[in-house]
């Protein structure tokens, strides 16, 4: 994992977008792309968890259903997942009772995981192209006191993650959602950064922690569905901003880390008050195994943010290759890269296989949502 | 404190009442007076005047009082006027009374001698002989010299007593006597007289016997009727004796004007205190009135009864004839004070001519398999002087000592049953009498105070009433922030009924739960714990109702408003004014939409049980498990079935049910949230059909109007007093009318007639 200075860092997105020189013919064999991700969120809120995750579930779900391959060289990335998949395993393996509390000490340093994106192919070379998916986690204070080094790394990305810790966003009538998921903040910072106005972008907004709502207890079943609308209702601003973009793509996709522990309540004192800390949020998260819980996690559906970025990427080639010409930004990008790789027919292939897994889990009910559709990407909610 | 401290306590408690049983017997006397002046006025003629002239000048209001029944209410004065006298005789007396019953020849008189210390030439007794002639009483006087008081009848009494000889034997008054002259006559005719008896007649036969001693000694005993003599305890014997004791030849007759003998003497034990020992004559014996002087006896003079047996050795049983006098006893008294009081004393004789203790232990074992209304049975050898004192006159005085006061206590209580009952025909003629104020308002009077205030005053109330159906109305649809306040904390409450680990492994070690079964049992627990404290809402929503029907009250009874807290005060208790209100109004069919109105809103009440609890119940799906068919798997169990690790199996079941009971608090909580609005609506419809009730009741808007005016037409005196004295013009009957009716309203009072 690349830790890079600040002047270093934007530089990567510096250089993304940027036109050819003039008299410049197209190079015969694209160099690689770069398509730079931005996860946000309140701290600790899981969001290297689905990262983690999303690698774990990626042998059981890329691979069987399309030819794209996805892995990191990155030694760091490989090392900071593997102790955050460890973590997750060991709530599991050392678990000494039924319930356990997930530790929740923040992210103090900006973090940065490198994915390859490659197509399995016998006609690959060495000079096949290839996607790389490039993450870049921040502390969670940087909405509240760095807002200008966010909103340069937002102005730089064309994918958004907005990972919401759904407990905080659905217990307690949602008091303690603005505090632990700053959505107004998020909100905010994408609407000042103009993001994805006139230019093609996605925002996923990933609901986590939401075993409980999945499979609930009590006598309403369609609780994912209050997911759903509990964030329209938390980022309604964002939304609103969105729909008068015709080029910004959102969902809500929901993943499940750790599959067979639900939350459970909060810590209550001896009058039945939640604990709070000194930001009054409670201090602590209680989560419970379920009856079939094994020795490890079971995540589910993990692979899913992977699929829409992979579907906005492919989704870009598409339309880069259909239009034709000279392009700003991003479709020259994709002029310059994918399109000019050997591979190129072979991952617009790949489009339509990834529109069509994302499409079967598109229910309202099953928490899974289009916010803001766009005629660029072949993705429609199910009725 | 020994039994004569407590006796004397007993006394000195049974004064303190008498001032309140006089006052209650003065209340009574003064409502009767009341129903009498009621009937005077009915008889009475235009040319008495008053209030008689008023009803011969209004054909209604004189159709209205003679419709007025008051029999009842006189039969139920005279069981009130005799309860009340019987207790307060009881309660007024210096000492506490032991009556002996029985038939004759049974020891009465023996075991007084031994507890009196009186020889048998003062308490004659003969062996299983009638021989007392005069009903006598023995009261304790620590160190006095042994006396009597006599008191003789009156003439008039005496004459009374033939005359009840001669309508029994001759079935007709005519012989019947009313002076000296007329007695004396009659003894000249008597053999006459005793031929018409058959001697076929065997009871009217022994009842001519006893009749003719009367007649035939009158003239002896004139002198002495009517007196009140003292004598020395060398005279008693003459006084009250029918023969001398040892000498049955030499005969005595004063007894039979003897009326009481008081005879006071110091007796030997010193335990006995202020007791007085009062004699019978046998039942049985062949004079007549015997057995209802007993009862008069048992019921008036009594505070202990001990009815004595002595079983005849050749027939040792308990007859048809002891159980039919316990039960005469019993039924006189009254089953409650008969199991306290009421002692049966069998005569165990040892020696001699009607020795019977072979047989004795076989009737106290009947006696004691049976469910009679007696405190205790006892066996006693009558003959010795020792054992009457240990086992007759002790257990007795015990027992008087500990019970009496809740004996008294218990008589009260029974008085005010039937001042209740008293009370209860009273108001019956008290409404009806309410009723018929109206048609004795002059008709022009109530035309202006029709004009000048019922209309305004209906007007005014039902506008205020209005007023307050429209502020109930705004807060109709908004959540009831009370019972949304008292709801969270029964909501709290439910994250916190599960039991702490630490009290889940000693329930385990008591063996109170069972690993096998240790969810469902918790899960049980908590359901129940829920539901109940759910359930303990219902003051909050009561309190509610009783706020909204206290504004409604307010402003049918405040003097500015409806004026009816004339009628019945206002109190901080809406549903007491309403249930008196209508009390008033009910037998009244000229009320009844009124009447209806008020019933209706005394009739509603908010409970959880209306609404809300089976939402709560049915949230508690998921703590039942007969429901969902799936208990939650239990790890440590599953791992280790036959001994698990208590610890850890505790932690692990408090955490599964944590879990459930958060989901089941989510789910309340969402449920309640949709029924908070339920009291607001539900108070607003109710102000609502009360204001629609009493303008409208759902006919023409002029049925009410009447209906309203007629109920202020009958209380124009009461509630504007001083306006309709200004008004009236024929002073003195109205007056009357209205001292009357005053009166009457004032003994209308609840528990007005009750000793208290």
């Amino acid at each position: 994992m690349k830790m890079p200075d600040m002047p270093d860092f934007l530089s990567v997105f510096q250089n993304l977008g940027n036109k050819p020189a003039e008299g410049n013919k197209r190079p015969a064999a694209g160099k690689n792309l770069e398509i730079h991700v931005v996860m946000m969120g309140g701290r600790r809120c899981g969001k290297t968890s689905v990262l983690a995750a999303m690698e774990d579930c990626l042998q059981r779900t890329i691979y069987k259903y399309t030819n794209i391959t996805c892995y990191s060289d990155d030694d760091m990335t490989l090392q900071t997942l593997r102790e955050k998949k460890s973590e997750m395993d060991a709530y599991f393996i050392d678990r000494r009772g039924r319930s356990f509390h997930p530790d929740s000490t923040p992210t103090s340093e900006v973090a940065q995981y490198s994915f390859c994106i490659g197509l399995r192919s016998p006609k690959r070379t060495k000079d096949s192209g290839h996607i790389n998916l490039i993450f870049h986690d921040y502390p969670g204070e940087w909405l509240l006191n760095r807002r200008d080094d966010l909103k340069e790394i937002v102005e730089k990305s064309r994918i958004i993650i907005i990972a919401v810790d759904t407990p905080y966003m659905m217990e307690e009538k949602g008091r303690y959602n603005r505090h632990r998921n700053n959505c107004d903040e998020i909100s905010n910072a994408l609407i000042q950064t103009g993001f994805a106005n006139g230019e093609p972008g996605m925002i996923l907004f990933v609901p986590i922690k939401c075993e409980k709502y999945r499979n609930p207890t009590g006598r309403n079943s369609k609780k994912m569905l209050q997911v759903c609308n509990a964030i329209k209702s938390a980022y309604a601003p964002l939304l609103d901003y969105l729909t008068k973009s015709s080029e910004c793509f959102a969902a809500i996709t929901p993943v499940f880390t750790l599959g067979d522990a639900v939350f459970s309540d909060f810590e209550r004192d001896e009058n039945g008050d939640i604990i709070e800390d000194k930001e009054k949020i409670p201090r602590q998260a209680n989560y419970i195994f379920t009856d079939n819980a094994g020795d490890a996690p079971n995540p589910q559906f993990c692979e899913q943010p992977l699929f829409y970025i992979l579907a906005y990427t492919l989704a870009m080639a598409k339309r880069a290759k259909e239009k034709g010409g000279l392009f700003s930004g991003i479709q020259n990008a994709f002029q310059e890269n994918i399109l000019h790789w050997p591979s190129a027919e072979e991952y617009l292939g790949e489009y339509q296989v990834l529109c069509e897994k994302i499409s079967e889990t598109l229910h309202s009910d099953n928490g899974y949502e289009i916010v803001s559709s766009c005629n660029w990407i072949d993705l429609n909610q199910k009725p | 404190m020994d039994i004569p401290q407590k006796i004397d306590k007993i006394i000195a408690a049974r004064k303190k009442q008498l001032p309140k049983i006089e006052a209650s017997m003065e209340r009574t006397a003064a409502a009767k007076s009341l129903i009498e002046r009621l009937d005077r006025f009915r008889s009475a003629s235009a040319q008495d005047g008053g209030v008689g002239a008023m009803m011969q000048a209004n054909q209604e209001f004189a159709e209205k009082l003679e419709s007025i029944s008051t029999d009842k209410f006189y039969d139920k004065y005279m069981r009130t006027e005799q309860l009340l006298k019987d207790l307060y005789k009881r309660f007024e007396r210096d000492e506490v009374h032991i009556s002996f019953v029985g038939r004759a020849g049974q020891g009465k008189s023996l075991v007084l001698q031994k507890i009196s210390g009186l020889p048998g030439s003062i308490i004659p007794s003969a062996d299983g002989s009638d021989c007392t002639g005069a009903k006598s009483v023995i009261s304790n006087s620590p160190g006095a010299e042994t006396k009597a008081e006599i008191t003789f009848y009156s003439e008039s009494e005496y004459f009374a007593i033939i005359n009840k000889y001669l309508e029994t034997i001759f079935k007709t008054a005519t012989y019947n006597v009313f002076s000296m002259e007329g007695v004396v006559s009659l003894a000249q005719r008597f053999p006459e007289l005793a031929k018409q008896v058959p001697y076929t007649q065997a009871v009217e036969t022994s009842l001519l016997n006893h009749l003719e001693k009367y007649v035939r000694h009158a003239g002896e005993l004139r002198e002495l009727l009517g007196r009140h003599v003292m004598v020395p305890e060398a005279e008693i014997e003459s006084y009250i004796a029918q023969y001398q004791c040892g000498d049955t030849s030499h005969k005595y007759f004063r007894y039979l004007g003897v009326k009481e003998a008081r005879i006071l003497a110091s007796f030997p034990c010193a335990q006995c205190g202020k007791i007085v020992l009062e004699d019978t004559i046998g039942i049985g014996a062949t004079s007549l009135g015997v057995e209802d002087a007993m009862l008069e006896t048992v019921r008036q003079d009594s505070d202990a009864i001990i009815y004595m047996l002595r079983p005849d050795p050749c027939r040792p049983r308990l007859t048809k004839d002891d159980y039919t006098t316990i039960s005469k006893i019993s039924d006189e008294v009254g089953p409650e004070y008969a199991r306290q009081m009421l002692f049966w004393l069998i005569n165990r004789v040892e020696e001699g001519k009607g020795q019977n203790s072979g047989q004795i232990p076989e009737i106290m074992e009947q006696l004691s398999k049976q469910d009679l209304p007696v405190a205790q049975c006892l066996n006693v050898n009558c003959w010795r002087q020792d054992e009457v004192e240990t086992e007759l006159l002790l257990p007795v005085l015990n027992q008087m000592s500990a019970h009496l006061a809740e004996i008294d206590a218990f008589l009260i209580r029974r008085t005010n049953e039937q001042l209740a009952e008293l009370e209860n025909e009273f108001k019956k003629i008290s409404s009806r009498i309410e009723g018929s104020l109206r048609f004795s308002i002059n008709r022009n009077i109530q035309h202006e105070f029709e004009q000048k205030y019922f209309t305004p005053t209906t007007q005014h109330m039902t506008n205020e009433v209005r007023e307050l159906y429209r502020r109930y109305g705004m807060e109709c649809g908004q959540p009831c922030t009370l019972l949304e306040d008292r709801a969270e904390i029964k909501l709290k409450n439910t994250l916190l009924c599960v039991p702490k680990t630490d009290e889940i492994i000693t329930m385990l070690n008591d063996g109170m739960i069972h690993t096998f079964d240790i969810l469902e049992t918790l899960a049980e627990k908590i359901r129940v714990h829920i539901i109940n404290d759910f359930l303990d809402l219902n003051p909050t929503l009561h309190e509610m109702v009783l706020e909204m029907k206290r504004s409604v009250v307010h402003l049918l009874a405040a003097e500015d408003i409806g004026r009816l807290g004339f009628v019945v005060e206002e109190t901080d208790d809406p549903e007491q004014w309403l249930d008196a209100m209508m009390e008033r109004l009910e037998d009244n069919p000229e009320f009844q939409r009124i009447y209806g109105a008020l019933k209706a809103l005394r009739a509603f009440d908010l409970r959880m049980e209306n609404f809300l609890i089976y939402k709560v119940r049915i949230c508690l799906t998921p703590l039942d498990w007969s429901m969902r068919g799936e208990i939650p798997t239990i790890k440590t169990i599953k791992d280790n079935p036959m001994s698990p690790d208590k610890p850890q199996l505790a932690e692990e079941v408090r955490a599964v049910l944590k879990d459930i009971v958060k989901s089941v608090h989510d789910d309340i909580r969402a449920e309640l949230e949709s029924h908070y609005v339920f009291p607001n609506e539900a108070l607003f419809a109710v102000v609502r059909d009360f204001f629609d009730r009493i303008t409208n009741a759902g006919e023409a808007h002029s049925n009410m109007e009447r209906e309203w005016r007629y109920l202020y037409e009958g209380l124009i005196p009461v509630m504007w007093p001083e306006e309709y004295r200004s008004y009236q013009k024929d002073q003195y009957a109205h007056e009357e009318w209205n001292d009357f009716t005053a009166g009457v309203r004032a003994c209308a009072e609840e528990r007005y007639f009750f000793i208290k």
